[in-house]
This record gives C-alpha cells, structure tokens and sequence, in this order.
C-alpha cells in the first residue's frame, strides 16, 4: 500500500493555512458507503452546536444500492444556498464520483480525500490539476475494518478524519454518532465511537504532517432544529388542522405522506394511500365537504391527473390544499431532480375560468409558514390551494432557528349559523363572495352541490346569466384575496433602497437571496423581490418594488420562464429596465450564475 | 364487530318517504326505471330513521348522477366515474353520517372502474348503488360496458362487440362484503335491499336494475316483472353466506333470467374500525401536543 502522504505530494502545501466560518463538503460513493448517513450526522452535529447547515442529497436511478452522493455546507451565518464549490471532497470511489461531477463543482485549493481502495493513482484521479487541489488518499476500509471489525463503519470513521482534518466540532460529530446509534444498544454505539476515534487517530497520526488548507472557525450557540422542506410543510399542515391527508406515492412528494401516516392518527387524523392521484384529491374534496380541513401532494405528473378534481373544488368552493413538490418535467420528466417547471399547469390548469390560489414557500422554514397558509387561504376563502414546492426545497434537510409553533394563527372556514325559516344558499349573490358553508350534521343546511353551474341554492341551472354572475362571485374572491393578503404574502431582502432587483420565487429565492449578500458587499444595491402568493399575483407590491430599482432580472428555473410571462400579463414591464434568466437543466441556481446575470444586468447599456 | 349504522344520530321524528324528496323536479325521461330508484331510497331512508342532516347522497355524473338534488339531506353531484373516492374521504372522517354513494354502470364500471376494488378492499361503511341500465342514457343512447353483445346503440350501429362486464360478480371478485341486485320496478323490494345496505356494517354494494324507457325500450319493465326471481321467497331459500350459490346468482347476466335479493353478505371490520386499531397503536407514539411534535427535529 503506498504511504499516502508520500503517495500524494499535495500542491497545496506552500499555502498558509486559511480560517474560514463557511464549508461545504460533498461525499460521494455507492449504495452500501453510507454517504447520506455521513452527511446527516455533519449537519445534525452542527445544528446541536448551533450553526446553519444544510444537506442536499443526490441519488442514481437505481432503487437500492446505486450511488449516491450529499453535499453539506456548515457556517456560523445563515446558510441560505447549497454553496456552489465544494471545499472539501470525499469519494469512496471515482466511477461514482464521475456520476455526479457536473453535481460536485469543486473549488479552487479544494481538499480531495479518497479510500486508498479505489486503487487509482493520485496523478490520475478525475479532478482538474488546474484547480491546485490537495489530495489526500486514506485507506477507510481498511482502516473500518481494523477498527470495529467491519468495513461498513467507513462511513463512521470519515466523519473522524474530517472532524480533525479541518477543525469541525469534533464534540458534537461524537454527540450526533451516539445518538444515532444509541437506540441499536450499547454494542454497536461503542464500535462506531471506535471508528470515529480510529479517523481522528489516522489525521493526528499519519496525516499530521500534511499541510491542510482550510481550518473551520465557529462559535456554538443554541441549537437549531433540522427538518426537511418536505417535513415542514406536513408539520405546517398538522399545525393548521389538517386531519385527512390522501396520496399517491410519488418522487419526491412521498415524504410529506409518510411523515403524517406517522404523525395524523394521534391526533385523531387519517393519512390514506390511494389507488391515483384522482382519488387521492377526490377524498380530500369528500373530506372537506364535510367540514375536514384535507390535503394531498404530489409532483406534476399527479398533478395532471387531479387537475379533474381542482375544477370540482373550484366551482363547488370547497377548501383543499394540494401542494405539488415539482420535478422535472414533462411527463414523467427526471424524477429525483428540480425544477420550477409546474408553475403554468399550477395557475392555469383546468377547462374553464377557474380560479385557485397559488402559493410557494421560499426556504425549509418558509415551507411550515406556507403549510399553515395554505388551509388558512383555503378556508377563508373557500377555494383549492396549491403549494408550488419542489425536489430542492423539499427534500434537503436543513437548519431552522427554533420557533415558536403556537404564534400562527389558525383560520377555519365560516360556517352555517341558521337562517331562521329562510332556507339555505349555499352560494349567495347578496352576500359578497364566499357564504358560511353548511356542513353536512347541520339542521337547516341542506343544500346539494355539484360541479354543474347552479344558482344561489346550489341547484343546477343552464342560464348564461347565472353562469357570468357566478363566474365574477368566483373571481371576486381572488381578487380580495390579492387586495388583503397580497402585501402579507410577499418578501424582499437585501438593501432597502436597491437599484437592481432580482425577481424570483420559491427555492430560486435561497441562492438569489445570497448572491444579493454577496454583491451588496461589494457595494453594489441590489434587491429581491420574493412572491409567496403567486395567484393572484400581488401586482401592486411587486409593481412598487419594481419601480424603487433601476433594473430587474427575474430569475426561474424552468425553460419558458414562466411566471415572468404570467407577470407580464398583470403588468406592464419596461423592456429596457427588465431581463429574464430562466433556464431548465434539474440543478439549482449557483449563487455566482445569479451574481452574474446582476452584474451583466448592471452592465447592459 | 360494527354494529350496523353505529354512530349515525337517530331521530325519533324520521321524515316520511315523501318528505325526504325535494321539491325539485327530476330531468328524467317520464317513465324511467330512476323514479322507482328514487322512491326506494327515500322509503329506505325513513325507515332508518335519519335525520336528513345526517344523510349525505353523492353521485358521480350520468342520469343517476342528479339524484342528490332530489333527497332531502345533503347531496354532492361531483364528477364522472369518482363517486367511490369522494364517498370514502368522506365516511371515514366523518362516521356519524348516513353516506350513500351512486352512480351509473358507465360511471362505476367504465370511467370509474378503477375506484371499486379499492372501495371493496377498504370496506367504508358506506352504501354503493350502481343505476345500472345498460347505456349511458344522459349523452343519448351509446353502448356501455354492460350492453350485451349484439345490441345497437347509437355509437354501436352494427351491434355492440365487446363482451359486457358483470357487475355483481366482479364486486364478489373484489371483496365487496355486501353484494345485493335490485329492481326499480319493484319499490318495496328494492328500498329492502337499500336497507339492507343501510343495516350493513361495511361496503354495501346494490347492483339496481332501472330501465331506460328512452333508449332500451318499453318491454323491459314489463319482461323483467313478468320472469323476475325474488330471492328468500317462494321456496328459494339463498344463504347470502353460500359463497359458491352467491356466485351463481352472481353470474347471471340476462335481465330477464334474473334472480334479486342479498346475494353475498360477510362480516369483516370496517375501514373506520381499523382505523381505530390503527389510532391506539399510534397513541403509544406519543401526545396528540404540536410541542411533542416539534422534539423530532431537535437534533
């Protein structure tokens, strides 16, 4: 076995050593490597020391055993992006690497650690020499293996090498190990804490010669919670009341089902797995007729088929949240990558004028906020929600600031509260848009619905003229809406007088949101505009935002850049003062692809 | 064991039968074998004695599909072939409820084929009756997918080709664990059977046989009268829990050599009851409390 210090002179070695409070670190290999389990445990020590992390997971099509790959930041700031370079790579092995090389970008000086194993010379590993990175070869299998007697520990043991390779909290890696392995009894915890210690053992051993570049400097602080976008969005529905949730399993929505099979029956819910994605809205229309707050998700495909039921709920006014955790399209698309790609299926799906909310968290935490928004704008407003997530924001698990669960008010439908002996309307044209619903239990309230237009009872009626006063009765609700919450419902960051904005929605808003950060420290006064109610669109917040700044780029990630187009039939934008960078392609938005569009926004004459 | 309509509030003033129709006038053809259907129910339903806000009457799209706005109580005309689904949400959220379901053989066996085993397998206590006429009547006179071979309609000119399905032997096949055939020409009899339904702990599924006047003739109500077999009578003595006798009465396809009655009835928990089971195991997960909630993500 070559010795790897020796093996792998490091070009790196005449720099000084640089303290950073920022690293972002990718791990690849196979199924069997234990790579994501590495990275939770990164991300699960940092959040109990109190710093920022996120993790960002990236698997084959394979089901089982295919590679896989995470790549964590950990900072002491808020960490709103993925981080566009990896500071440090881990590969158990290069063909894996390869896989997800146009996933890993690596950094200048970037710190390349491999399992001796893999049996590639250092000379011919598959990273750019020009990049001036550091490699450093450790025999983790062999070394897992001494260690505990099995190899599968490796994934264990790195975790000790980059503990003490680059100062990480070495505490709290062992803090996070335990816990992981605690419940698996006393016997398996103590071979992982002797793999931990055999990696830290093998830095300050053989490595400890090595000239290491980076060195992590953090202060600790209260300790964060960890949840994943898909999480917070079920925890927000639970918060809000939801008690049915019927679905379809679908990449990558499945999550939010199985976090509430868990979570709904205690709190005397249901969570039911249906035959499609039709019966699955079809219950929560059943449910919520019958005064059940009910939800479903999905990803696009799903979408199509409930795009049925969307009407029903629309022309009937019965309230449903159906959050749609976008992939990339269309068909069935790619599914275990992001897009914003659902969002003119979402506003526009449907025969008919038929109208629907549109909402879109922008970051983990913003995901429960919206999952409680969602039933609240559904039940006051009578009228089916969608929730425009997606695989970036709903799968990557990340730090979230504590809060305070109880502090979100909760909206419940208005219902029927008798009339005397004047029979019921379900639908009243005297009443302004939205009437108390009767629901089914209560004396007096019977009434019949359907998807057919009707008149103010809710019977069926052919008449043109019923149809154009109910269709405006619809609409005017949405209008209200834009007119009430539409200023509650949106956010914008960065300087308080920008002269370029940047306009976007849902996760595009973490990296924009950085990229904004990075250029107001270099002096330049940028803005973002974040839309979380897309429909209606809240024109007169975003036409005042767009009128403070010199120039906009919006920004999505979808081919047609389609929420820019919908924008633009809401408003007149200036051709001269407004760009569009949209681009398809299932990975998130580097932070420095949108500080470049900026800048040549900026630039343009 | 469920007993039958556990949690549905009585009232000890039903509604007569008449008083559980509205005053709306049905847009069926005069003479359609619905009426009868219609008048079935609402014996049924007074004689359960519901009050008519607990009664829930939801239908999928066709002819059948405007009977909610024709029974007092409250009614959801929703969409073609998704009846069993929205039936279901609702049922299993809200058990105190009389839940009865229709829709057309078009809607239930066509379009909306793919709902029935699901409903079968869940067993909701709920009742499910197929207005099964052999056409789809509201869009005027096009073959179904229980018209017999041979038989013209409007999109079949030279005779239907394709085999018919069979209702009732394919609830059995699916482990509809209340399976009954119905006559709206004969009202007592069929508001039996929708009681029957009713009385059912569990999935109750009525294959009804209303004609239509319109588009499958005049001679059917009268032929079918005139050779009807009424099971549990005049000597025929049909254990609903014979599975292999069950399954030949199931099988018959000809409306004119036609056995009505239970067919096939077993007791087996409900959706509902299990979802009870499932709740006291999930109660060991900890308090219904968001803050409980909340600790899982604590790293």
């Amino acid at each position: 076995m070559p010795d790897p210090t020796t093996a792998a002179p490091p070009t790196g070695a005449e720099t000084s050593r640089r303290t950073t409070d920022d690293i972002v670190i990718g791990i690849v290999g196979s199924g069997g490597d234990g790579v994501i389990s590495s990275g939770e445990l990164l991300v699960s020590a940092a959040a109990a020391e109190g710093l920022y992390a996120t993790i960002l997971k990236s698997f084959g099509p394979q089901i089982r055993g295919g590679e896989s790959s995470c790549r964590v930041r950990i900072s002491q700031d808020e960490a709103l992006s993925y981080g566009d370079l990896l500071d440090v790579l881990v590969a158990f092995n290069w063909a894996d690497y390869k896989r997800f090389r146009e996933e890993l970008e690596l950094a200048p000086g970037v710190v390349v650690i491999y399992d001796t194993k893999d049996g590639t010379p250092p000379g011919e590993i598959p990273v750019d020499p020009a990049l001036d990175p550091v490699v450093i070869q450790v025999p983790f299998h062999e070394l897992a293996t001494e260690a505990t007697g099995s190899s599968l520990s490796k994934n264990i043991l790195v975790l000790g090498v980059l503990g003490e390779l680059f100062d990480l909290p070495t505490e709290g890696i062992a803090g996070a190990v335990d816990r992981k392995f605690r419940r698996k009894g006393e016997e398996v915890r103590a071979a992982n804490r002797k793999a931990l210690d055999a990696g830290r053992a093998y830095v300050l051993g053989e490595l400890a010669d090595v000239p290491i570049p980076l060195s992590f400097t953090y202060e600790t602080g209260e300790p964060k919670l960890l949840m994943t976008g898909n999480e917070a969005l079920a925890f927000g529905a639970l918060k809000a009341g939801c008690r049915l949730y019927a679905g379809y399993p679908i990449t990558p929505s499945s999550d939010v089902m199985e976090w509430l099979a868990n979570e709904l029956p205690r709190f005397g819910g249901t969570m039911i797995q249906t035959e499609d994605e039709i019966a699955a809205i079809g219950m929560c229309v059943g449910a919520s007729f019958g005064g059940i707050k009910a939800m479903t998700s999905t990803a696009g495909p799903g979408l199509s088929l409930m795009t049925e039921f969307l009407g029903l709920a629309s022309m009937a006014e019965i309230p449903v949240v159906i959050a749609d955790i976008q992939r990339v399209g269309p068909s069935t698309g790619i599914p275990t990558k992001t897009e914003q790609c659902d969002f003119s299926h979402a506003v526009h799906a449907g025969p008919g004028d038929t109208p629907r909310v549109v909402i879109a968290p922008y970051d983990v935490a913003d995901c429960f906020h919206i999952g409680v928004e969602a039933f609240n704008i559904a039940e006051e407003y009578q009228t089916p929600v969608l929730v425009l997530s997606d695989q970036y924001l709903g799968q990557r698990k990340e730090s979230v600031v504590p809060f305070d669960i109880h502090g979100w008010p909760v909206v419940s439908r208005r219902t029927y509260g008798g009339n005397g002996d004047e029979p019921y309307r379900r639908y009243r044209l005297d009443d302004g848009d939205v009437t108390p619903m009767a629901i089914p239990g209560q004396a007096g309230g019977e009434h019949t619905i359907s998807g057919l237009e009707h008149v103010e009872t809710g019977d069926p009626t052919s008449s043109g003229l019923v149809h154009a006063r109910m269709t405006e009765r619809r609409h005017a609700k949405l209008e209200r809406l834009a007119r009430e919450r539409g200023p509650d419902l949106v956010r914008t960051f960065g300087v308080e007088s920008p002269e370029l904005g940047i306009v976007c929605w849902g996760s595009t808003s973490a990296q924009a949101r950085e990229a904004a950060r990075r250029l107001n420290r270099e002096g330049l006064a940028v803005g973002v505009f974040v839309p979380q109610l897309l429909c209606p669109l809240p024109v007169a917040p975003l036409a005042a935002f767009l009128e403070t700044v010199d120039r906009a780029v919006w920004i999505e990630l979808n081919h047609q850049g389609q929420f820019y187009h919908w924008a633009r039939g809401w408003l007149d934008l200036d051709a001269a003062r407004s760009g569009l960078y949209a681009r398809s392609g299932g990975s998130p938005f580097s932070v420095q692809e949108i500080v470049d569009q900026v800048l040549a926004m900026a630039e343009r004459a | 064991m469920a007993t039958a309509l556990a949690g549905i509030p009585r009232t000890e003033t039903p509604l007569s039968a008449k008083e559980f129709k509205t005053d709306l006038k049905p847009i069926w053809c005069p003479g359609c074998g619905d009426f009868g259907v219609l008048a079935a129910l609402t014996k049924a339903l007074s004689e359960v004695q519901v009050a008519p806000e607990n009664v829930a009457v939801l239908t999928g799209i066709g002819c059948a599909g405007r009977l909610p706005g024709y029974v007092s109580g409250y009614g959801f005309n929703a969409l073609h072939g998704r009846v069993l689904p929205l039936a279901t949400g609702l049922k299993i959220t809200r058990p105190d409820l009389l839940v009865f379901a229709a829709g057309g053989d078009g809607d239930g066996l066509a379009i909306g084929a793919g709902h029935f085993p699901h409903a079968a397998r869940r067993n909701p206590d709920l009742t499910y009756l197929m207005f099964d006429n052999q056409v789809y009547g509201l869009t005027k006179g096009q073959v179904s997918p229980t018209t017999p071979v041979g038989d013209v309609t409007t999109t079949t000119r030279f005779g239907s080709i394709e085999a018919p399905m069979n209702p009732a032997t394919l609830a059995m096949a699916y482990g509809v664990s209340f399976v009954a055939r119905a006559f709206s020409g004969n009202v007592s009899h069929h508001a039996e059977m929708i009681l029957e339904a009713f009385r059912h702990p569990g999935f109750a599924f009525i294959q009804s046989i209303p004609p239509c006047v319109t588009f499958r003739g005049n001679e059917q109500f009268k032929t079918i009268r005139e050779r009807a077999r009424w099971l549990g009578e005049d000597g025929d003595d049909h254990d609903p829990s014979d599975w292999g006798r069950a399954w030949e009465i199931a099988s018959q396809t000809d409306i004119y050599d036609m056995s009505f009655g239970i067919i096939w009835r077993q007791e087996r928990p409900t959706y509902e009851e299990r979802l009870g089971f499932l709740r006291e195991k999930a109660a060991g997960r900890g308090p219904a409390e968001l803050d409980s909630v909340l600790d899982q993500f604590r790293p």
